[in-house]
């Protein structure tokens, strides 16, 4: 089995990359929401490398790093943080060469030949969590084996999309939905190559 | 209350196409779940339709009764009297006539549609039309100061179909205090006859 490319996306209705206030958005909970389970929970034992853009690496850096949690926090996310500490971090950046974080590299260059070589070392399979820019790379490559969407109740009519043109269309296999409780969707679909 | 409905088909990527995918090509004797959501079951409530130009021209050239075979699938024949019998606004600036019964061109454009629950008694409206026209009403549905905020929706339903298609329904989630103008197109939008 080679190792899966699995993207996250994190939209609102129209394709726009972002977090937006609607009813429920802002409640915190001490257990971790159905999106979480499916995007990364379940995903602990089969996966072990993420993918980043650079400001998403800084961002995940600062929020979800075990010594960037606060005591306050519930116990999913210190597991959370210490699955993403031991995961190797793939930081995808022209210039950014050095972090504190551990087990990082960074990589530069063309994306599908990145993607080729670490499809062929060992491992488990690989999580995108790249932010738009590097997301939208991935999707107008064709790279991604599988997509997990998070889709919020709201038309947000402008930022950044997701979606970008291609000349080919990519047809996908629907593998489950769940729809959560203030009206998100949780969308999981496969490439059919 | 009368509503103004989106109706429209998309890809996940936002964009209104009938891709070629595995099974979309199936023609079935029955209406699917999907044609059932999608359409059959809102004929009761719709009684206008606004399509654009093109979709005007593309739905009579196939849908009207007069193009109804006797080999069709029978549901075929519901949905053309369904769009027969509504009322068609036309959103056109060069067409000069349509030639289908209860068809009315609307020259002003969508100003002048967005005006008629207000002003005319009935059933719900819906529009399809292309991604021009969607993204019209929904932009005119934003307008001003609410557009430079988000449209926040309620998802009232969901479905997954055979072939991986998805129905989603949504309610729009309107703000209390947004300002006249919004208040004004807001219940423009929901008619409101009183």
């Amino acid at each position: 089995m080679t190792r899966k490319i699995i993207v996250n996306l994190y939209m609102t209705l129209d394709g726009y990359a972002d977090f937006p206030k609607y009813p429920g958005s802002d409640i915190q909970t001490d257990e971790p929401d159905e999106a979480f389970v499916d995007m990364w929970i379940n995903n602990y034992d089969s996966v072990d490398t993420i993918i980043y853009g650079r400001r998403m690496f800084e961002v995940h850096t600062n929020f979800h790093s075990e010594a960037a949690r606060k005591p306050t926090d519930p116990k999913f996310l210190f597991e959370f943080s210490r699955w993403l500490d031991r995961n190797q971090k793939i930081v995808l950046s022209h210039y950014m060469t050095k972090t504190d974080r551990q087990n990082t590299r960074f990589m530069k260059g063309d994306l599908t030949e990145i993607v080729s070589a670490l499809k062929q070392e060992p491992g488990k399979d690989i999580i995108v969590d790249g932010g738009p820019s590097v997301a939208q790379e991935f999707i107008q490559r064709g790279l991604a084996d599988e997509y997990w969407l998070l889709v919020f109740p709201v038309i947000l009519g402008r930022g950044k999309q997701y979606w970008g043109t291609m000349l080919n269309q990519q047809t996908l296999e629907l593998l489950s939905i769940k729809k959560l409780e203030y009206g998100e969707l949780v969308l999981h679909y496969r490439t059919v190559r | 209350m009368r509503k103004i409905e989106l109706h429209t088909y998309i890809t996940p990527d936002g964009r209104t196409e009938f891709p070629d995918y595995p099974g979309s090509e199936e023609t079935e004797m029955n209406p699917g779940p999907a044609f059932t959501d999608k359409c059959a079951r809102h004929y009761d409530s719709i009684g206008t339709i606004i399509p654009g130009r093109s979709a005007c021209e593309d739905r009579q050239s196939f849908w009207s009764r007069a193009k109804h075979r006797d080999t069709e699938p029978g549901f075929y024949l519901d949905f053309r009297r369904y769009l027969d019998r509504s009322q068609k606004k036309v959103l056109s600036r060069s067409l000069m006539h349509v030639d289908w019964h209860e068809s009315r061109i609307m020259k002003r454009g969508l100003s002048e549609a967005v005006g008629l629950p207000k002003t005319e008694p009935g059933k719900n409206i819906a529009t399809g039309g292309g991604s021009m026209l969607a993204g019209a009403f929904i932009q005119r549905g934003l307008f001003d100061k609410y557009f430079l905020k988000q449209q926040t929706l309620k998802l009232v339903e969901s479905r997954a179909f055979k072939s991986g298609e998805l129905f989603l329904h949504y309610a729009t989630v309107r703000e209390k205090n947004i300002n006249e103008m919004n208040c004004r197109i807001a219940r423009g939008m929901e008619g409101g006859n009183s």
